[in-house]
């Protein structure tokens, strides 16, 4: 547990070499929101609710996918572990007592942290500038099984994109070919430019049997108040089987790449 | 001639490379159209609940994503290189291409075409087709002035993909610049008319992605002034200028090929940019007629920190002619 700690804490020191680039990565984050946000002001000029949702709710929601998207989506390991494999740097991890896929989780929190620390800043600029009314739930019960949700996302973001990225065991030309996928589905499906449940009941069922809407739609809507305790943990049950389906797909294909994995030099 | 030669080469030898790996050809070709597929399906479906949205009827809604996608595929494709400049800067491999006889300029913007692009691009042509021929029904004239804005917008996304360019040789610090433009250009997805002032203004005049995307299709639906379809083409060229200007500070600030890119202060780079004083001249003309007519609702806009904002993107000496236009 000792070297991962030492991880986390060179990581952390890491990300403030670069201060401009990790600037511009917080600035794309809001980015994506405010088209999000302007298309919902419009929506909401001559009305009052839509799709059974208030203003203050669409607001609320908004602010808080800038804040959940910074923690769930932040993820360095996507952007790095297929270039580790293909090029043979791998290598260097394989021969050490550290677990590679532990390694880059330990770095992906410490990655989380410091984009959780902004996005509070961000949140309250934007809050000062368009003073948006805000609900929030206010049971701790379902404050504390959001939280729960959101652990859960983040490690199903983490063993979904390196479940992506493992192709690169067989393809080592292909690293980026089906993460982009995920991240084209991580975009529409996760709720991060419009709730879910606005769309039709029976594509809204559908999606619940992919692991996407357990990413930020659930926790962000847990969070806002919309489900009941019971609902609340209903999701955070299925949120869990998705985690563990994952994990044990990942534990299969991972030690089949590194079977099938050869690299030389270095 | 020979620049047109070795870029014809540049261009088949990334056709070969794309159709070399069918697999990630078609993993990437299909989750471009998934992609494109689910935001109209996002649209279409909010369109059901709710008729009208900003003043768009989602009819109207629709067709500005689609030519959203139609320019951003086609940017794409033709300037993928400079995706990978940043890369090329920090291993050395610049020093290659500074080293041959050829504008490194044309190189790092045109050298590796993506023609996964050009599949999605077809797709997306025949979409807006369709679209045009049963929904829209433009005059004629439309669609020439439709072509003509699609023109100018990639007058101007070449001048923002030069200063990529000119930054990531100031600068290497920075790991994803392009990728900051590309979230700059999906804020509108949508029409740039849904932004409240002094945004608006600010993503239509000063980062002109309004004025690149949203522009063509208001044009060929004819909600578009002509004073603004004029001033669109005068901006984009002076744009086109500006970051031409920036590249050539950059190139001979360091010192990297005297040969194209003549030393700051010397004769020659007076010469070269004197075309640029003339278009900023014309273009503030404009500029002040477009605040002063106010033609499409920007409102007071250089009041606006917006206006503060363009002023500085200019050369003291423009500055000034700026402070006398508007003091008069």
């Amino acid at each position: 547990m000792r070297k991962y700690l030492t991880v986390f804490a060179v990581d952390w020191q890491n990300q403030f070499i670069y201060r401009l680039n990790f600037f511009l990565w917080r600035f794309r984050n809001v980015l994506r929101v405010l088209m999000t946000y302007f298309l919902w002001t419009s929506i909401f000029a001559y009305r009052t609710t839509v799709f059974g949702y208030t203003r203050e709710q669409i607001m609320a929601y908004l602010l808080l996918v800038i804040f959940l998207y910074g923690f769930v989506g932040s993820c360095p390991s996507n952007d790095n572990v297929g270039g580790e494999v293909s090029s043979g740097a791998l290598n260097n991890f394989l021969v050490k007592p550290i677990g590679y896929l532990r390694y880059w989780f330990t770095r992906d929190l410490s990655s989380k942290l410091l984009n959780t620390v902004f996005a509070v800043g961000e949140i309250s600029l934007l809050w000062f500038i368009f003073r948006p009314a805000l609900v929030f739930s206010s049971q701790p019960l379902i404050i504390f099984l959001g939280i729960l949700m959101l652990a859960s996302a983040v490690v199903i973001f983490y063993l979904l994109g390196k479940l992506a990225i493992s192709i690169v065991f067989w393809a080592p030309e292909n690293t980026w070919g089906l993460m982009f996928m995920v991240l084209v589905f991580t975009e529409i499906l996760t709720g991060l430019i419009f709730p879910l449940d606005i769309l039709p009941s029976h594509i809204f069922t559908a999606l619940q049997f992919t692991p996407f809407p357990y990413l930020l739609y659930f926790p962000l809507v847990t969070f806002i108040g919309r489900l009941s305790p019971q609902l609340s943990f209903q999701y955070l049950l299925q949120s869990l089987i998705w985690l563990g389906i994952l994990y044990s797909l990942l534990r299969k294909v991972w030690s089949a790449g590194l079977k099938n994995y050869s690299a030389y030099g270095g | 001639m020979k620049v047109l030669k070795v870029t014809w080469l540049y261009f088949a030898n990334s056709l070969q490379q794309n159709i070399s790996g069918p697999v990630v050809f078609s993993l990437f070709f299909i989750s471009k159209l998934v992609r494109y597929a689910l935001f109209l399906s996002f649209l279409f479906y909010l369109g059901s609940g709710v008729k009208l949205i900003g003043g768009y009827t989602w009819e109207q809604l629709l067709f500005f994503y689609l030519v959203f996608n139609l320019i951003d595929t086609v940017v794409q494709m033709i300037f993928r290189e400079v995706y990978h400049f940043r890369s090329l800067v920090i291993s050395g491999g610049f020093d290659m291409v500074l080293l041959k006889p050829f504008p490194p300029l044309v190189r790092c913007l045109l050298g590796g075409p993506d023609f996964i692009d050009a599949g999605v691009l077809i797709v997306l042509t025949a979409v807006i087709a369709y679209y045009l021929i049963f929904f829209i029904h433009p005059p004629i004239s439309s669609l020439l002035l439709f072509l003509l804005m699609l023109f100018n917008t990639l007058v101007v996304a070449t001048a923002f993909h030069i200063l990529v360019v000119a930054f990531g040789i100031i600068t290497l610090s920075v790991d994803h610049l392009i990728m900051v433009y590309r979230d700059l250009t999906s804020l509108v997805r949508i029409p740039v008319d849904l932004f409240s002032e002094p945004i608006r203004s600010l993503i239509t005049f000063v980062i002109p992605i309004g004025l690149m995307f949203t522009f063509p299709a208001k044009t060929l639906l004819g909600l578009l002034s002509w004073q603004m379809i004029i001033f669109s083409m005068f901006f984009g060229w002076v744009f086109l200028q500006f970051s031409s200007d920036r590249r050539n500070f950059v190139f001979s600030k360091s010192e990297v090929h005297p040969d194209y890119y003549p030393r700051r202060g010397s004769k020659e780079f007076f010469r070269f940019r004197q075309p640029f004083f003339i278009f900023i001249h014309i273009h503030v003309k404009l500029f002040r007629h477009v605040c002063l007519t106010n033609p499409d609702g920007y409102s007071g806009f250089p009041n606006r920190p917006g206006g503060i904002i363009i002023f500085f993107q200019f050369q003291p000496f423009t500055q000034v002619k700026f402070l006398i236009y508007f003091l008069r």
